[in-house]
Formats: C-alpha cells, sequence, structure tokens
C-alpha cells in the first residue's frame, strides 16, 4: 500500500472521514468491527464520523470520534429490499448475463441515495485526507464522496455479511473507486477478489479480540464441575430449525451436561432432566461458560466473521458449526472444530470431539489460529494502518 | 510421539465413513417381569398357620394327665408348673399375637408396595413407549435432512 500524499499536511493532522450508514448500533458484528476499524484509525488520525442517523444535522462526540449526523436516517426497509434484491440476483448464472443489471441497481438503491445528500457538505468542510465507506452496498455514500471530491483517496470496508451480495454488479462502482478493500475474514476476502480482482489491494483485518483470563477461574454455578457442552442457539431470532436442533443435542447425548444459552433463557440439561436459568447476558458470563466447556455447538453464528466462534477458540474450546457459516473458517482454516450439513452430521460432529484423542487437539490447534489472527489488538491496528496507507512507516516515508 | 495434530476435514470424513455402517432401529419397550406365584402362595400358607396357632395353651388340660395315681402326680405337677410359670405364658401369648399382627399388617404393606411396584413398571414402560415413538419420529427427521451433496449416508432405518 502507497502511503497517502502527506506533503501538504498541516498541524491539524491525518483527517479521515468515516462514512457509515449506522453509527450507533453497536450489538451487531457490523456495527462493532466498523468501531474497531474507526478506533485503529484513531490512533493515527483524527477521524471524523459522517452518518445519515439523527433526528436532525448536527455534530456530536462519541469517546475520540466527532460524529456529523445528518439527519435522514436510512429506512430499514429501503435496506431490506436492497439485500434482498442483491442476494436474489445472484445466482449461479455468470454476472453478466443478469438481466437488466441497471434497472435492477435502481431499483434496489431506491431511497438509499437521499439520506446521503447533505455528506458531500459535511466533507467540503472536513477536507479529509482520506474517506473510508463502511458497506460494499453504501452507493448513497459513495455518491456523496464524489460530490464532494474525485481526488481523496477512499477505502472500503466491505462488510460482506452476505457473500452473494458482494457479486451484485451496481456494488461494482466501490469497489472501482476504492484504493482498497478491507474484509474481515478469508471467506470475505476470497469473494471480493472472485468478484473484482486487485488481489493486492484487498486485505484481510482479522479482530481485535481476546481471551478473558478471568473466565478460567470458576466454572459457572449452574454447570458447576460437570463436564459440559454448550449450545449456542441465541441469535437475532429463535427459528425453528435452531430450536430443534438444540433439543436434538441433549436427545441424543443424555450421558454428558448440555447448556443450552437462547434468547429468553438458558437451560442446563442432566441425564434428561432440564432445569430453567435467566438468560445468558453478561458477555463474562458467556466468556466462562465457553472456557469450561468440552466444545462449543454454535447453531447461530455471526453472519460477518462469527466472533463468538472465535472466542470459543480463543478459550481453547474447539467448535461445531454450520457447514454454510462463516465460522467454518474458524473451523476448516483453523482446524478448530467441525462442521455439519444436516442433524445426523451435527451428532457426529460432537460424537468426533468428546473423543479424547481429537477434542483437545481441534482445541489447541483452533486457539493457535485464534490468537494468531484474531487475538492481537496491535496486529489489528497495524494491519488496518496499513491498509489504509496509514502505517507509522509510509506516514514517516 | 506422533504427529499430535488433528485434521478436521480428515475426521469429518472418517466420521462419515464410520456411520455409514450403522444401523439404527428403535428399542422395544420392556416386558412386565412376572412375579413367581408359588412363593407368593407359600408365604400365605405360614401366614394362615400363624393365625390358628398363635394361641398357645396357659394352664393345665387335667384330662391330659391320665388317670390313677401316675395321673394324680402329673396333675398336681401340671397345675403347680402352669401356676408358677402363668404370668410368663400370658406375657408370651400377647406377644405372639402382636407378633402375627405384624406379620398381618407387614403382608400388607407388602402387597401394596408390589402394586405400586407394578405401577411404576407400568409407568415405565408407557414412559418407554413414548420415548421409542418420540426417537422413531426423529430417525424420520433425520433421515428426510439428506445431506445436499450427496456425499453423506443418511440413518438407516431398516
Amino acid at each position: 500500500m502507497t502511503a497517502l500524499p502527506l506533503n501538504d499536511l498541516s498541524a491539524r493532522g491525518l483527517v479521515v472521514a468515516l462514512l457509515a450508514p449506522h453509527w450507533s448500533r453497536t450489538n451487531h458484528e457490523v456495527g462493532w468491527i466498523t468501531r474497531q476499524v474507526a478506533g485503529a484509525l484513531a490512533c493515527s488520525a483524527r477521524v471524523e464520523v459522517v452518518s445519515p442517523e439523527g433526528a436532525a444535522p448536527g455534530i456530536t462526540s462519541d469517546s475520540v470520534f466527532s460524529v456529523h449526523q445528518l439527519g435522514s436516517p436510512i429506512e430499514p426497509s429501503a435496506e431490506l429490499r436492497r439485500d434482498l434484491i442483491a442476494i436474489g440476483s445472484v445466482g449461479d448464472s455468470p454476472l453478466d448475463a443478469l438481466p437488466s443489471t441497471t434497472a435492477l441497481g435502481r431499483l434496489a438503491n431506491r431511497d438509499l441515495i437521499a439520506p446521503w445528500s447533505g455528506a458531500s457538505g459535511v466533507l467540503a468542510t472536513l477536507s479529509p485526507d482520506l474517506i473510508v465507506i463502511a458497506g460494499h452496498q453504501s452507493v448513497g455514500a459513495l455518491a456523496a464522496v464524489d460530490d464532494y471530491s474525485g481526488e481523496v483517496p477512499v477505502v472500503v470496508l466491505a462488510q460482506g455479511s452476505e457473500l452473494r451480495s458482494l457479486a451484485f454488479p451496481p456494488f461494482l462502482p466501490l469497489f472501482d473507486r476504492a484504493r482498497s478493500v478491507l474484509t474481515i475474514t478469508q471467506a470475505e476476502r476470497n469473494a471480493v477478489i472472485d468478484g473484482y480482482g486487485r488481489p493486492e489491494s484487498v486485505y484481510r483485518l482479522g479482530a481485535p479480540l481476546a481471551a478473558n483470563p478471568i473466565a478460567f477461574s470458576e466454572p459457572d454455578s449452574s454447570v458447576g464441575h460437570d463436564d459440559y457442552l454448550l449450545v449456542l442457539a441465541d441469535g437475532d431470532i429463535e427459528d425453528q430449525e435452531t430450536s430443534g436442533l438444540s433439543q436434538l443435542v441433549p436427545s441424543r447425548f443424555p450421558g454428558i451436561t448440555v447448556a443450552i444459552t437462547r434468547p429468553d433463557t438458558f437451560c442446563v440439561w442432566r441425564r434428561g432432566r432440564m432445569t430453567e436459568h435467566p438468560p445468558i447476558e453478561r458477555s463474562s458470563d458467556l466468556a466462562r461458560l465457553m472456557a469450561w466447556a468440552r466444545a462449543t455447538v454454535d447453531l447461530r453464528p455471526g453472519r460477518l466473521f462469527a466472533r463468538r466462534s472465535i472466542e470459543s477458540l480463543l478459550y481453547g474450546t474447539p467448535i461445531v458449526v454450520p457447514h454454510d457459516s462463516r465460522a467454518r473458517e474458524h473451523a476448516e482454516r483453523g482446524r478448530g472444530g467441525l462442521w455439519f450439513a444436516n442433524p445426523a452430521e451435527l451428532t457426529w460432529c460432537i460424537e468426533g470431539l468428546l473423543d479424547p484423542a481429537a477434542g483437545p487437539t481441534l482445541g489447541a490447534q483452533g486457539r493457535s489460529y485464534a490468537e494468531a489472527e484474531y487475538g492481537s489488538t496491535d496486529r489489528f491496528i497495524d494491519r488496518v494502518l496499513e491498509a489504509c496507507g496509514l502505517s507509522p512507516a509510509s506516514v514517516t516515508a | 510421539v506422533g504427529d499430535p495434530t488433528v485434521d478436521p476435514e480428515q475426521l469429518l470424513e472418517r466420521l462419515r465413513e464410520e456411520h455409514n455402517t450403522l444401523r439404527w432401529g428403535p428399542l422395544p419397550p420392556g416386558q412386565l417381569r412376572v412375579i413367581e406365584e408359588d412363593s407368593q402362595s407359600r408365604n400365605r400358607r405360614s401366614l394362615e398357620y400363624l393365625h390358628r396357632h398363635w394361641a398357645l395353651p396357659d394352664k393345665f388340660d387335667p384330662a391330659s394327665s391320665g388317670a390313677g395315681l401316675r395321673g394324680k402326680i402329673i396333675g398336681v405337677f401340671g397345675r403347680l408348673t402352669f401356676r408358677v410359670l402363668g404370668p410368663y405364658l400370658r406375657e408370651e401369648r400377647e406377644l405372639l399375637a402382636h407378633l402375627v399382627q405384624a406379620n398381618q399388617a407387614l403382608e400388607q404393606r407388602c402387597d401394596n408396595l408390589t402394586v405400586r411396584c407394578e405401577e411404576l413398571s407400568q409407568d415405565m414402560i408407557d414412559r418407554q413407549a413414548a420415548e421409542a415413538e418420540n426417537q422413531a419420529k426423529l430417525a424420520v427427521w433425520l433421515h428426510l435432512e439428506a445431506p445436499e451433496d450427496g456425499g453423506s449416508p443418511t440413518s438407516a432405518s431398516a
């Protein structure tokens, strides 16, 4: 990555404008990683966040960031329509065979351009040295950037929770305009490269995660010192399939304690009998459960980078995950667990991990992988700065 | 020391192969174990004997001493013996009466427990039958969820 042109920098220092459709949503992986990237950038630059959120235009302060709210929030229904069109339009057929991509793009981006109309004025005020656009679907943000200037380098944080969406042709202008593209996982990076090439400009960042050593101090009182399986079935919405799969585990393995986290409850099965507890809400409680489990079965891994699966690996606990999830990368590439395509395979995978010859080894392998790729905040910051051309070496050059 | 690493891809393939050869079938419900009638009727005869014979003699029967001088001497000694041992024999009779009553109560309690045991066995069998039915449903469900890529086995009902 070439360094930013710094010849005309004054004492104000580097200014990075981060254009994010949503800034206040931090409970999902997309929102969380956006803040982490912004935080990494803040190590070398002043980060100004521009977002359509807010009831009225204004500037607020959030930690080390200044947030420029445009007061024209994006309607969730417009985003849902865009995502459905993007996912539904990209199948097995070649992209160029899609009928009327322009018309699809217009339909997909309806009501998503206008909320960004005030951003070009904010950018003119900020005069950023670098613009980071969060989301490969943020065509409206790109339009605002182009309105402001065609010269300022642009970096796109892909946020490809759905890989098929990355290949939707109307999103191509963002990748074309981007000097570099930031991805979190290898699968996401591969998808971007498959669609648009330029592997030298597509960076994999990982994420800054760490195991909390306190989690190893003592097990959660609900499971005590039992050998147990941890089943995570508490995604955004509890669907019937997840619920059925989570019930399958204690039925199939009555000889081992099974702890199941659900959105509304936390149940522990022992020899066919279930006790219910309040739902797990604190991350420290979940960490404790992960740290002492024989294996973590994550039925609904996070869709961007499967954060909980990585955390489980950081505690040395092997994982069992759906074969079509982002977590599979951690099980397969990190050699930290197994993946299943159907309920029968789920039970076989658990059998495999309960084998004392395989489970602990997979856990150790996964831990090494997670620590190397996700376990260091310093390395994450270095990767972000390097990908954005803000690394200390390039700045001093 | 061998290679300590585990390749998840190979492990998964091995698990698939292993389960490809397994066959599953629901467990049949267990049968009630029949209680042996012989020992029960023997116990009942013993209890009936106790009821008939618990009242031992507590006084001397002069008719049993016989006639003549020998009979008079036996009668005197007999009355004397029963007079001396009378309090003890009455106490013993009371004790035997209570023992028989206690045995009667124990028999009733055993009968109740036997009935309860049979009820519990039936409950367990009913539960087992329900579990078998539930397992059969599960097996069908697993069977329906065949792998999309066709590389793995489905659970067999045969």
